[in-house]
């Protein structure tokens, strides 16, 4: 089995009580093979950041199994779990939040050398200087606290670290966000490069699906806690088959003021005649209401992953139509999302 | 990144760094505050003095001379002597070896039980940390020197009986106070980290958590110091600490009272050593807390500050366009804004541009470049610290900067409306939102109450509020972020204004959302026919919504084009390379382009060379020759000496 990650049925809900219990996460399922980016978009509220916990071991799952390089994952409660962090480690979003601003950044790097090389001093600030290296900071940078780095360099430290253990897996949850673009391009580069030479699988998260696109091998749509569409990176970029997946390409505004006049009519028909952020619904399709094509059987009856291409799976009842709509630029027909609002 | 030279030094010692800096602050601190600075003269004084009593004292505190009773000061006594003729100076100093270490046995009980207690409860938080604070709140609800007083007399008259129950009692504010500090950290994303590498609990409490907490709980500390001192010399006034003929603080207080119509000077010298001694702590605590505690928050904002703090380059201000439009809204003219005192750091470096009815401008580059300090600029609503060094900015004719801040007041919200990347951040909480609407309706239009309320309804339902006339009501809380920015744009469009300046208003919002707001931002102006200026970091969003851009490098415009150009043919290597970082430029999975570097600081940018020289793979030798001019070429401005050869450069690729 080459699979780095198993995602199966996995639910995470969030509040004890009642009230106040939120399906985070909703029988989702993934896997990610050696060496492959799996690239996990939605907007915010999703589940996508929940789904990359519960990989950590960061959240509990209410059901579900979670392999990770053939092991079951295990919840990082008090007691350190070391084997695990052998397998998987992480990059987070905010590159300052992601490195304790009190530990010089080459105290951070030692940590994880420290456990799982057994280095002692010296030798693990040789290690942690040659991991600097690696994504290209100096011995010096490494001597200074986070806020005297830019944003990039705290970020490629963060990476330093989460490679520190040769992980078979590294969860980057939204790794380039906080970024400018052009040392956006850096980072998405190094993580490219880093994949190239050591095989690592990433599960990368993030709400950008132009980034996403670059980096990912496979493509996970997630809308409301659930996998709306999931599938070979190309095929889903290109042939999106989910309303939403559509709407969501069609939103990325492309530098390119002509196509991007086109692309506005687009993206009005499909982000739908409803209220923009409306709140996903319950029962039935929980997309129904921003959606064009929402018609009764959506209302009654909650779509599954079903084939539609090789490696292409969505959970939508009128994937064809929205298809054939979007391969004939013109825009979904007008009109038949208002019969299922409110 | 220049701000503090790297620091050279051999492995092995690199922990000390983070002690220096902190070192640093505090004697900086201590330099600044002549008070401080004296009740530190002053604790140094007292501890140097009961470590070497012996030598330094001038008497044995004990020996009696019944024939030199209640002498006043002399050469001989310094400070006197008492009822057995006891030397004052010496049991004063001798005094001191009893209340210093017994101050510390409290402070050391406090903090060895608090703080371990502190750091467990809050990381592990539940129902242990539920159960903690309810002891620690019924703790602190005790008085402390009462249940001291019922130990020592249960116990027998001890002064470390005492001062240990008092400690222990204090303990209960480290444990709160480092809890609070836990619970802050806790959540941050390098605890999670250090877990997922695999630390241990103990390792992430006391390593990666308590570094955060050393500040304030060395604040608490030197104040809880301060306290047991009193303690001590209470204890000791009443008989319950040191027994006679020790001498402490507290009990020379004693014997001057019963002695006090001998000889009332006796009470000087213990009464003034407790009061200095306490002061002293207490000062030190107060210089510790703004060097280590609320330095740690501002910091950042200090070495910003501090990168800003050299000198200006002067460049004259000069006319661009001569060309005037007769539908101008906004000319904005050599505009230039500085940071720190006089002449300060340039930061925006005459700006120039024009603005006609409807239209929108772009405002594009890596932040800090100088793109949001622009638009703060020609609303003046620039942050302390910074201030227009010169330029014109004109609305509607007339020159903003020449107005008084008050008539300044009544241009802003009325004939230039603002909305900000973060909508939850620039709605009060405290008001609903149809009230946030309709406040600049009253002010600026003098509508009444219920006027203005109908018409921020209608303004909410413009902005396409769904069931805006309940919406009204509700606070910003109970919106999501999407429709908070319609509810800022429906404020900023109250009073239909000339200008709306938009800063990154679609940078926090979902891709689907930010697709909706722009949507609503074109059809607006296309209704009401106001100018925009639009400032993002996103070139698609640019390309989206703008008619004409300007393209911000280290604080200068590089280039100016129309939207169409610009993207077709951009001209200066600047834009080019912005457009090139984007991932959809090419194959997916292929490597970018990347700038190499970063945008230096403010200080060091160059006023003799081309800005962008050093990133930039077409420099040559005539960039770093001179400081290169906005210059036209074919239609757009750029910045760039060598725009057509860089073109054709380009070309043949």
């Amino acid at each position: 089995m080459s699979s780095v990650l198993v995602v199966e049925d996995l639910t995470v809900v969030y509040g004890r009580r009642r009230r106040g219990r939120v399906v985070a996460v909703d029988r989702l399922s993934l896997q990610i093979e050696e060496g492959t980016t799996f690239g996990l978009v939605g907007e915010s509220g999703s589940g996508k950041t929940t789904v990359g916990r519960a990989v950590l071991g960061l959240v509990r799952p209410a059901s579900g199994r979670i392999l990770v390089d053939g092991g079951p994952v295990q919840h990082l409660a008090l007691r350190a779990a070391i084997e695990q962090g052998k397998k998987a480690q992480v990059v987070f979003q905010d590159p300052t939040g992601s490195l304790n601003p009190a530990r010089l950044v080459l105290d951070t790097l030692r940590e994880p050398l420290r456990i799982h090389e057994r280095l002692k001093r010296d030798a693990s600030t040789r290690a942690a200087e040659a991991l600097g290296e690696k994504v290209s900071l100096a011995p010096g940078m490494l001597r200074r606290l986070p806020y005297q780095l830019s944003g990039g360099q705290n970020q490629r430290a963060a990476i330093a670290r989460a490679l520190a253990p040769t992980p078979r897996l590294v969860v980057c949850d939204e790794p380039v966000t906080a970024l400018d673009v052009s040392t956006q391009a850096q980072v998405i580069n190094l993580l490219v490069d880093l994949q190239r030479q050591t095989r690592v699988a990433y599960l990368f998260i993030s709400h950008d699906i132009s980034v996403v696109r670059h980096v990912s091998h496979r493509i996970g749509v997630m809308y409301a806690g659930r996998l709306v569409e999931v599938g070979d990176a190309s095929s889903v970029s290109t042939s999106p088959s989910h309303p939403y997946t559509q709407a969501l390409l069609a939103a990325v505004p492309v530098p390119d003021p002509a196509r991007q006049r086109e692309r506005r009519s687009r993206r009005r028909a499909l982000a739908g005649a409803a209220v923009d952020d409306a709140l996903p619904a319950t029962g039935g399709c929980p997309y129904r209401l921003r959606c064009p094509w929402t018609d009764e059987v959506c209302q009654r009856v909650e779509p599954q992953l079903r084939p539609v291409g090789e490696d292409h799976l969505v959970a939508c009842h009128h994937a064809e139509r929205a298809v054939l709509a979007g391969q004939s630029a013109e825009p979904a027909p007008a009109g038949q999302g208002s019969t299922a609002d409110s | 990144m220049s701000l503090v030279p790297a620091p050279e030094v051999d492995a092995g010692s690199q922990s000390s760094i983070v002690t220096d800096h902190a070192l640093r602050r505090v004697v900086r601190t201590f330099r600044s505050q002549p008070l401080a600075m004296a009740g530190a003269l002053w604790m140094a004084l007292v501890v140097v003095t009961a470590i070497f009593a012996p030598w330094v004292a001038p008497d044995d505190p004990n020996a009696q001379n019944l024939l030199h009773v209640f002498a006043g000061p002399s050469w001989h006594h310094l400070l006197g002597t008492d009822n057995l003729g006891r030397d004052t100076l010496s049991r004063l100093i001798f005094a001191g070896r009893v209340a210093l270490p017994a101050a510390a046995i409290g402070v050391g009980v406090a903090v060895g039980i608090g703080v371990p207690v502190g750091l467990a409860v809050g990381y592990v938080g539940g129902l242990w940390d539920r159960v903690a604070m309810r002891v620690v709140d019924a703790v602190l609800a005790l008085p402390g020197l009462v249940l001291a007083i019922a130990v020592v007399g249960a116990l027998g008259p001890s002064l470390d009986h005492a001062m240990i129950t008092l400690g222990f009692l204090a303990s209960a504010g480290f444990a709160r106070l480092t809890r609070g500090v836990v619970l802050a950290v806790r959540e941050q994303p390098y605890i999670d980290g250090a877990r997922v590498v695999g630390e241990s609990t103990p390792h992430i409490l006391f390593r990666e958590i308590l570094p955060n907490a050393l500040g304030p709980i060395v604040v608490q500390a030197t104040l809880a110091f301060a306290h047991m001192l009193l303690f001590e010399a209470a204890l000791s006034f009443i008989g319950l600490g040191v027994q006679p003929p020790q001498a402490s603080w507290g009990s020379m207080l004693t014997d001057a009272r019963s002695q006090i119509g001998n000889d009332a000077f006796l009470a000087v010298p213990p009464g003034m050593a407790i009061l200095l001694t306490v002061l002293s702590a207490q000062l030190i605590g107060d210089a510790l807390r703004s060097a280590l505690v609320r330095g740690r928050e501002s910091r950042g904002r200090a070495a910003r500050a501090s990168r800003w703090r050299t000198r200006a380059a002067r460049v004259a201000p000069r006319s661009l366009d001569s060309q005037p439009r007769p539908d101008r809204v906004l000319v904005v003219e050599g505009l230039r804004v500085s940071v720190g005192t006089d002449p300060g750091v340039t930061v925006v470096d005459d700006v120039t541009f024009e603005l006609g009815r409807g239209e929108t401008i772009g405002v594009v580059g890596e932040s800090g470049c100088g793109k949001s300090m622009t638009a703060l600029g020609i609303i003046r609503l620039l942050p302390t610290g910074a201030r227009i060094a010169s330029g014109q900015v004109i609305l509607n004719g007339r020159d903003l900067l020449a107005l008084t801040d008050r008539q300044m007041d009544s241009v802003r919200g009325k004939e230039v409306g603002m909305i900000f990347q973060d909508p939850k951040g620039s709605l009060d909480p405290a008001f609903s939102i149809g009230n946030q609407v309709s406040e600049p309706l009253r002010l600026h239009l003098g509508l009444s109450r219920r006027e203005a309320w109908s018409r921020a309804v209608e303004l909410l339902d413009q902005v396409k509020l769904p069931r805006a006339s309940e919406r009204a009501h509700d606070y910003p809380h109970q919106l999501s972020g999407g429709q908070l920015q319609r509810v800022m744009i429906a404020a900023a469009l109250a009073c239909s204004p000339d200008l709306l300046i938009a800063d990154e208003p679609t940078t926090a919002l979902d891709v689907t959302v930010q697709g909706k707001i722009l949507d609503l931002l074109a059809e607006l102006r296309s209704e009401l026919g106001m100018a925009m200026i639009f400032v993002s970091h996103d070139l698609g969003v640019v390309a989206d919504i703008c008619d004409k851009v300007l393209v911000m490098y280290a604080g200068q415009v590089v280039e100016s084009a129309a939207v169409d150009e610009l993207f077709s043919t951009p001209r200066h290597p600047y834009t080019q390379r912005l457009l090139e970082t984007l991932p959809g430029s090419v194959m997916p999975g292929a490597s970018l382009a990347r700038i190499p570097g970063q945008v230096p600081p403010a200080e060091s940018w160059p006023k003799d060379r081309c800005r962008f020289a050093d990133r930039c793979e077409h420099a040559g030798p005539i960039c770093v020759g001179e400081m290169p001019s906005l210059r036209p070429v074919e239609g757009s401005l750029t910045r760039c000496i060598r725009a057509e050869e860089f073109r054709t450069v380009e070309a043949v690729r």
